[in-house]
């Protein structure tokens, strides 16, 4: 008799414990966070007050203009200065030589629906052209990849999870030049939940940020219900040389 | 194309180059999304001033007032001033240069003009349908942009009759007049512009480039006067107004475990089925 319970318990719990894990998927936290990824909002920059093409030049009353009607004149007001603007610098290709990753970057922007655009060919990765670059000096610069196709099989990005802190990514930028970043965070978050303000921020650190999906893949149209998330700064010349 | 929509001007206040009397503004900035950005205490705001009169209508060189302070000196037309002032309400008035506010008339005034911290308002000093000089108090829309758009805000601050606004050929915003704005948010690109009469293909201005960056509200300002041929643009771009992306669909699939069961559930299935059977067998046998 105790066989029979057993085998019973067996035959509906397993298939029960398996619809338990996943439905474990749609947490409200990261299910996975190795190393801290520096986001907008520890950082320092002032920058993220939309801007008459402004920056955060002075911030006295104090005349610089000419003053024709006299010394004696009070002024109020002071002029904002349109936001220098630096050319973007677009990466055109990554390297991941821990996982033997070297992959084309396309510039990409959003589908229809407000996401990333992925480029259709899953060998290829997208950089997000709305967001930083490496030539800004601040701010997120975003990279998406596939981990695989509808039947292309895998993708570029198929194996960023297995990155780790202190591993090396580099960028081949559009002039030739080469950019080092080591990984600081390794993250896998629901993708309901995906803080995209941050991950995307123009603002803040400089970094790099590597985003694929992974985790259970719902074939009623959701796809994958994670995003895997990678974080990484960039090295400084002392440590590249 | 979507998400189009216009408003009233301000306010007109018009003034003759004589006239003094200062017109109370119940105007507040209270759109201020910046206001929720948890900054306490005393704010600052940010002004943009723009001399859209026509030269050679009596304000070629002015100088702008708050109360007695000087906001902007020997303002010409077609200049855009952008300034942060404190939060506040000011009376604001626009003197022919060198006059002041102690002893002199102003040329156009706005009293009470409620300026709230974080708000983002421009002023113009522009012509109103008729010709006649008026002073306008807009409230720049700095809310976030959707991810891969471009807000687009028009201005009809021109001694012109209702326009309507075209990109790429298509009429984008229909039937505008002085001193109304319309604002429709565009997928972010650049787009060959043009002014037409309303309903007309009658081009009154452009076609010019147009260049519309993702994230930036891009506000154009139609100014100047028919009856003199001096119709004008004027552009303002407000930036770092970017939404993020909804999110990132990275995947198709092919490599996925299936959303059917997995294999050791299966395993662990036949196993009970195995015992049960076996277990259930057995109990018969006993049983006979």
């Amino acid at each position: 008799m105790l066989v029979l319970i057993g085998s019973l318990v067996l035959l509906v719990g397993a298939p029960l414990a398996w619809a338990g894990f996943v439905a474990s998927g749609s947490s409200t936290e990261a299910v996975e966070t190795v190393g801290e990824r520096p986001t907008s909002s520890t950082s320092a920059s002032p920058s993220d007050q939309p801007s008459n093409g402004s920056t955060d030049a002075g911030s006295t009353d104090t005349d610089t203009g000419p003053d024709v009607a006299g010394p004696d004149v009070t002024r109020i007001g002071t002029p904002v200065q349109p936001r220098s603007t630096i050319e973007p610098m677009p990466p055109v290709r990554v390297a991941i030589d821990k996982l033997g990753i070297n992959a084309p970057v396309d510039s990409v922007g959003v589908y229809d629906d407000g996401s990333v655009e992925i480029p259709d060919d899953v060998a290829r990765v997208g950089w997000y052209r709305f967001g930083s670059d490496p030539a800004q000096g601040q701010g997120s610069t975003v990279i998406v990849g596939h981990r695989d196709g509808f039947d292309q099989g895998r993708g570029a990005f198929y194996s960023i999870s297995a990155l780790d802190v202190g591993d090396e990514v580099s960028l081949e930028l559009s002039d030739g030049a080469l950019r080092n970043y080591e990984v600081v965070a390794r993250e896998v978050i629901a993708k309901d939940i995906l803080p995209t303000s941050d991950l995307f921020a123009e603002d803040g650190d400089e970094r790099l940020t590597l985003i694929s999906c992974i985790g259970y893949f719902d074939r009623g149209g959701d796809g994958y219900r994670e995003n895997v998330v990678v974080t990484a700064v960039p090295v400084s010349e002392e440590v590249r040389s | 194309m979507n998400d189009s929509r216009t408003t009233r001007g301000r306010s007109a206040v018009r003034r003759g180059a004589v006239a003094a009397a200062a017109l109370a503004l119940p105007f507040g900035l209270s759109a201020a999304p910046a206001l929720a950005d948890g900054h306490g205490g005393d704010m600052d705001a940010t002004v943009s001033v723009l001399h859209a009169i026509p030269e050679g209508s009596g304000a070629d060189v002015v100088d702008v007032y708050a109360g007695d302070a000087m906001l902007i000196d020997n303002f010409t037309p077609g200049s855009l001033e952008t300034l942060t002032v404190p939060e506040g309400t000011y009376d604001l008035a626009v003197f022919a240069d060198g006059e002041t506010p102690d002893g002199g008339t102003a040329v156009l005034e706005a009293a009470g003009v409620e300026v709230p911290g974080g708000a983002n308002a421009t002023v113009t000093a522009n012509l109103d349908a008729d010709g006649n000089p008026a002073l306008n108090v807009y409230v720049n829309d700095i809310s976030e942009v959707a991810a891969g758009e471009s807000r687009l805000t028009v201005r009809h601050i021109a001694a012109a009759p209702a326009v309507d606004v075209r990109a790429d050929g298509a009429v984008i915003i229909e039937n505008l007049v002085n001193p109304d704005e319309a604002i429709v948010a565009v997928p972010a690109g650049t787009y060959s512009a043009d002014v037409v009469l309303a309903g007309t293909d009658t081009v009154a201005l452009g076609p010019a480039d147009l260049a519309l960056d993702e994230g930036t509200n891009t506000i154009v300002y139609a100014w100047g006067s028919a009856e003199a041929g001096n119709l004008a643009l004027a552009t303002q771009v407000i930036d770092g107004l970017d939404g993020a992306p909804t999110g990132v669909a990275a995947g198709g699939g092919s490599t996925a475990a299936t959303d059917q069961l997995p294999v050791w559930t299966a395993g662990l299935m036949a196993l009970g089925a195995l015992g049960a059977v076996g277990a259930m067998t057995r109990l018969s046998r006993n049983r006979a």
